[in-house]
């Protein structure tokens, strides 16, 4: 999986990544830009460098791809408390200032569990969980006495509800991060439609910078909410979906 | 017929001929005349006469005409009748520049011969009063003219200066309106004209004649920078009548003559254009030295106060204080500065009322700026005396007028603290633009886009490993089971096999009367038996266990005793001596016995 080329790139791009990260320090926000995207245009991304890039937009004045990388880069990351830092940052410096809906506090623990660890941190948790489940399993099926049986038993239940657990996360966690539906609006102001044409009727205005969720699509308008609860349609070349 | 023709023709030839002895035909007008006044230019000729030719009359403009007439009188001088003609061709011109002009002739027919008038000269002199008495006037003539006089030349930045615009006339007048008026460039105006739209007259002697004279507009100026503003001319209109001097005669023009008066003296209406004389204002900027802080630009002279309507209240109440300032000057303009209230008094944008009145001195009047006070928490609070100041351009320095000042006390109310809410959000966006955003890593930490490591194909290797793994453990773990259960079968058929081979080894012992090795053999022989049979390994042969394996098989209880004495039997025997042969034989015969009784329990 490590080829030697591979290894080659990878250390390329990070010195690219350390070019970049000069040139920002240097207050040279345009050319780091440059730079940094040139990593992602090579196939590599990681938290770290969409933090990066959000931060140069961010001192470009540019909030609203600020925020966006900001928001990829915690789909990456969601435990980096620096990107949330500086997410509530930039969306201070927004024209919209949606209030958003009380979530039901078990949604909202079940969210903050999975934030815990990244995708791929989860996943691994469900190999271990299942291995150690196995184990138990063997155990179980070759233990002569009782005893044993009823410990193996026992720990073996737990096991499944833990493999559910975190194959759910994991499962969820993979969807998330393989489907792109949320989105940043680009346009300085847009009006948000009650039907997917420009002849509906006008439902709310929105500024660059908001935060949508896209539910649906039809043709070249998108169905999206925003953080309030509120749904309406807009023009896809509208918003930035990630 | 010819006979009568003939004598009309004689008499109307002798007429003319007894009228007149010579043709005479001169020009008639002023000699002295003022640039831009009108006058009258006739051209008389002694008969009858067409064909009347104009001169051109250079350096000046033609207001109007040619208007002719003719008069004729009939004389009778002792019995004899002599008619005299005149006919009169008159303009009205204005002269346009200063300097001697001469009125050129004109020609007209008589009696088919040309005939030229005189000529004359005009002197034009220059118009009078240039703005140096402080009064503009226009010199149209001196009929009519236009005056705009201001009450000051000089005055500082900000101080009211009031204009007068006067019309003078000594013939009728009408139709008065303005054609421009001037911009006022570099100052604030505004029209304080008092007449209702109608003039009041008055006479007036001016330049040593009578004169009518009306106010037609008041201004008031205040300019708003220092140095020299120029106030640019006003054009106004207006039609007046002219008297034109005629002789009476039945009316060429039956409309002159309906305006005629009986004396012979008619009128014609001249439209006529007048302008006033720019002037001049010296604008001086306001001292810098002395000028206090609170100067909020009024110029004039003023009072100022304060009013509270309580300085008892609970919070969260309203109050309303009102700051005044009246006086003369520029009302209009001045600003009230913006009193300061204490931390946590929320304040809304004040009311402006202004009230000013114009006379002739100005305008003067009051300004208020009424504020509506909300303190959010209570306790014992100073609002400080104000400061107003203003500049009095007669005395030329500044005065500082102070306000009063009102200690308030406000009581705890109800629900103070809850409108706090108002801050909240406020504070919460202060506190996090306040901060900058955190720095950007160092660490790369790169991967290749899109690898996940859920549902990747390493995911599932790993996953299928496991189980894999854990079914050969199960099935290694099954085939060593299946291996011991069957070593177990193998040793428990070979157990009857093994004993009867060593009963057979005993018995060639106990032919040779090997005592040792036959106790040895017989004894191997039933414990072997014994550990194959019920797969008891070795270590844990004893004569308990024995017991207890053979029970639990149901084997019969004498059986099993006879296999113990036996057990016990081979032991005693091999340590203690006593009959050797008969002992042994007995021996072994019990033990082909016991055995082949417990295999059939077994």
């Amino acid at each position: 999986m490590v080829s030697a080329v591979g290894l080659k790139a990878q250390v390329f791009q990070n010195q690219e990544f350390m070019k970049a990260n000069f040139y920002y320090n240097e207050s040279k926000y345009d050319t780091a830009l440059v730079i940094y995207e040139g990593i992602l245009k090579d196939g590599f991304v990681s938290a770290p460098l969409l933090y990066n890039i959000g931060n140069t937009y961010f001192k470009m004045r540019n909030y609203p791809m600020a925020i966006l990388n900001y928001e990829k880069a915690l789909k990456l990351d969601p435990t980096d408390e620096d990107i949330r830092q500086n997410l509530v940052i930039a969306n201070a410096l927004i024209t919209d200032k949606i209030e958003p809906l009380p979530v039901f506090f078990v949604t909202k623990w079940w969210r903050n569990l999975g934030n815990m660890l990244t995708a791929n941190s989860w996943a691994t948790v469900t190999l271990v969980i299942l291995g150690i489940f196995l184990l138990l399993l063997y155990l179980y099926l070759t233990a002569r006495t009782s005893g044993g049986k009823k410990a193996t038993f026992f720990l073996g239940i737990i096991m499944i509800l833990l493999l559910i657990c975190s194959g759910i996360i994991a499962f969820q966690k993979y969807q998330y991060l393989n489907e792109r539906n949320e989105a940043i609006i680009m346009k300085p102001t847009i009006t948000v439609k009650s039907s997917p044409s420009s002849t509906g009727v006008d439902l709310f205005v929105l500024h660059e910078g908001t935060k949508v969720t896209i539910l649906d699509k039809d043709g070249d308008w998108d169905k999206i909410k925003i953080a309030d609860g509120s749904v309406g349609w807009l023009p896809s070349s509208s918003s930035i979906k990630y | 017929m010819k006979k009568f023709g003939v004598l009309v023709v004689l008499l109307m030839t002798l007429f003319p001929l007894m009228a007149q002895d010579e043709v005479s035909f001169k020009v008639i007008c002023k000699k002295q005349v003022v640039v831009g006044e009108q006058f009258q230019v006739s051209y008389e000729l002694s008969g009858d006469g067409k064909n009347f030719e104009a001169p051109n009359f250079v350096n000046f403009e033609i207001i109007s005409g040619p208007f002719h007439s003719t008069s004729s009188s009939i004389q009778i001088i002792n019995g004899s009748a002599s008619k005299t003609t005149t006919l009169t061709y008159s303009y009205y011109l204005r002269a346009l520049k200063e300097g001697e002009f001469t009125i050129p002739a004109a020609t007209i027919t008589v009696n088919k011969k040309k005939v030229k008038s005189t000529t004359t000269t005009v002197s034009v002199s220059k118009s009078s009063n240039v703005a140096s008495g402080g009064s503009g006037s226009a010199s149209v003539g001196d009929e009519v003219f236009l005056e705009a006089t201001p009450n000051k030349k000089t005055a500082y930045l900000g101080e009211q200066i009031m204009l007068t615009y006067k019309i003078y006339y000594n013939i009728p007048i009408s139709n008065l309106s303005i054609s421009k008026a001037p911009s006022y460039s570099g100052f604030w105006t505004k029209d304080v004209t008092d007449n209702n739209g109608v003039l009041q007259q008055s006479s007036i002697v001016k330049n040593g004649q009578q004169y009518h004279v009306a106010t037609i507009q008041e201004i008031v100026l205040i300019p708003q920078k220092a140095g020299t503003l120029t106030i640019d001319p006003l054009d106004i209109t207006c039609v007046a009548q002219i008297r034109t001097e005629r002789q009476r005669q039945q009316g060429y023009d039956p409309f002159e003559n309906f305006f005629g008066d009986v004396m012979g003296t008619s009128y014609t209406n001249v439209k006529k254009d007048m302008k006033s004389q720019p002037i001049d204002i010296e604008v001086k900027a306001l001292p810098t030295s002395e000028k206090p802080a609170s100067f909020t630009g009024a110029v004039g002279q003023f009072t100022f106060s304060s009013r509270i309507d309580k300085t008892e209240m609970k919070s969260n109440d309203a109050f309303t204080i009102t700051y005044t300032v009246s006086g003369k000057g520029n009302i209009d303009l001045l600003d009230i500065p913006r009193p300061v209230f204490p931390p946590d008094f929320e304040v809304y944008d004040p009311k402006i009322t202004t009230n000013a009145k114009n006379n002739s001195y100005g305008i003067s009047g009051t300004k208020t700026a009424e504020y509506v006070v909300i303190p959010r928490v209570s306790g014992d609070f100073t609002i400080n005396p104000m400061e107003f100041s203003y500049f009095d351009p007669a005395k030329s320095k500044y005065t500082t007028l102070t306000s009063d000042g009102y200690e308030l006390h406000v009581e705890r109310s109800a629900n103070e603290g809850s409108t706090g809410i108002i801050y909240a959000g406020g504070q919460e966006a202060i506190k996090v633009v306040g901060n900058d955003i955190t720095h950007i890593k160092a660490i790369a930490d790169l991967h290749r886009s899109g690898m996940l490591l859920f549902a990747s194909p390493l995911y599932f290797i790993i996953l299928a490993a496991m189980i894999a793994l854990f079914a050969i453990a199960m099935i290694l773990h099954k085939k060593i089971n299946k291996f011991n259960q069957n070593q177990v079968l193998v040793r428990n058929r070979k157990a009857t096999k093994i004993a009867k081979k060593r009963l057979k080894n005993a018995y060639s012992y106990l032919k040779i009367k090997d005592q040792n090795h036959f106790y040895e053999e017989l004894s191997q022989a039933l414990w072997g038996y014994i550990s194959d049979k019920l797969n008891i390994s070795r270590s844990q042969l004893s004569m308990d266990t024995v017991r207890e394996m053979m029970s639990s098989k149901n084997v019969p209880e004498d059986i099993v005793n006879q296999f113990i004495d036996l057990l016990n039997s081979c032991e005693f025997a091999r340590f203690a001596p006593g009959d050797p042969d008969k002992k042994m034989d007995d021996l072994y015969q019990k033990g082909i016995e016991v055995i082949t009784k417990a295999e059939k329990n077994l």
